[in-house]
């Protein structure tokens, strides 16, 4: 009875044994892809302290179905030859393999992150923009010569009180030698320092402490195109 | 009474009177503007009045000597006077422009003072010594205004 249990009992050791090296052996992963049988040969050359080794590796992979396509790789150099065959593939998996030993750890390749994945909705499309008039009036907008009416200084830009203020104390102009200043005597007014005031100098500082303040700038020019129109 | 009327004299007698009126549309050039500026009595003289401080007239005068050669032909005579009141300023600005037809300076602004226009630059269409039109101030695309401007003075372009 005895022998008998230690030989059940050395029966089932075996078969445990024999499993665990079944899993410790491979895990293959195979694809369904098919593709021609490739052969590799890369050729290397290397040289260290104990010496010059040359040789290649050669390696042969296809996407046959059939058992017996799997890839092998053989490297061969001047002092040895190293064969490895893996193991047959099963008729229905592909023969491109990628073989797992036992104990190691392979992580999957981090294709796509979903840390910054933004959780809001997106953006709704702009109303599409006008585009810019940059050009300069259109011709049909001067009028024509012949309906042209040439402006009239007087009857047209001085109110009838003015004209008649201008006639009755004209003479005090005329007195003290006041002239009006013509559209064509503007150099002296054009100049850049007649636009600074009795004090240029100061000005600028007054304008700086005025953009410091109001934290804005301009304004404070003159409009015009510099025609010395009216 | 008496003190009105001695008042309102005086006034009658310090008001000074306008000075001479601006030439318009339809107006004759008095004769000594007429022999200064020798207009040519067969074509429309364009008359350009323009000065170095004007910013309009530095856009308007490229276009109107690139205008002057496309109616080289036509019978048209560009004619522009210089009003810059400083000689050597005239002479620089006029340098700068490249200006292919004639100009006239105006230094001492008798013609400009003559023509009295209310704006800068002034262009007047002249033919016989009469003003047949006026432009003033600043126009964009002043080849095309001028060309328009011919066309409706009869002139076949």
């Amino acid at each position: 009875m005895n022998k008998v249990l230690m030989l059940v009992s050395s029966l089932m050791s075996l078969s445990i044994l024999s499993q665990a090296s079944v899993f410790a052996a491979s895990i293959e992963l195979e694809l369904t892809q098919a593709k021609p049988a490739k052969k590799i040969v890369k050729r290397f050359s290397t040289k260290g302290r104990s010496g010059e080794a040359a040789g290649s590796i050669t390696t042969t992979e296809t996407a046959s179905t059939e058992p017996s396509t799997v890839p092998s790789t053989t490297i061969s150099t001047s002092t040895s030859t190293i064969t490895s065959t893996t193991a047959k593939a099963p008729p229905s998996k592909p023969a491109i393999a990628t073989k797992v030993n036992a104990g190691t750890v392979v992580k999957p390749l981090l294709t796509k992150s979903t840390l910054n994945t933004p959780s809001v909705s997106p953006l709704a499309p702009f109303a599409p923009l006008t585009a810019l008039n940059t050009t300069t009036p259109s011709i049909s907008t001067i009028s024509p010569l012949g309906a042209f009416a040439p402006l009239n200084a007087d009857t047209d830009t001085v109110s009838p009180i003015g004209r008649w203020l201008n006639k009755g104390f004209g003479w005090i102009n005329s007195t003290l030698g006041v002239k009006e200043v013509k559209p064509w005597q503007k150099a002296t007014l054009a100049e850049p320092v007649m636009a600074g005031g009795v004090a240029p100098t100061l000005a600028k500082f007054a304008t700086k402490v005025f953009i410091s303040k109001e934290a804005t700038l301009g304004g404070n020019g003159v409009a015009g195109g510099g025609c010395g129109c009216k | 009474m008496r003190q009105f009327a001695v008042i309102t004299l005086l006034i009658a007698c310090f008001t000074t009177i306008s000075a001479a009126q601006a030439l318009n549309r339809g107006d004759q050039l008095p004769p000594a503007i007429a022999k200064q500026l020798a207009l040519d009595p067969n074509k429309i003289s364009l008359v350009d009045f323009f000065a170095s401080w004007c910013v309009s007239c530095l856009i308007e005068l490229p276009e109107i000597n690139k205008l002057s050669h496309q109616l080289a032909n036509a019978p048209v005579e560009f004619v522009g006077i210089e009003v810059d009141e400083d000689p050597v300023v005239a002479a620089e600005f006029l340098a700068k422009m490249a200006l292919d037809f004639r100009v006239v300076g105006d230094q001492s602004q008798q013609v400009i003072g003559a023509f009295e226009p209310i704006g800068m630059p002034a262009l007047y269409y002249i033919k016989n010594n009469t003003i047949l039109g006026v432009r003033y101030g600043a126009i964009p695309h002043i080849d095309q205004v001028i060309i328009n401007d011919l066309k409706q003075l009869g002139l076949a372009l």
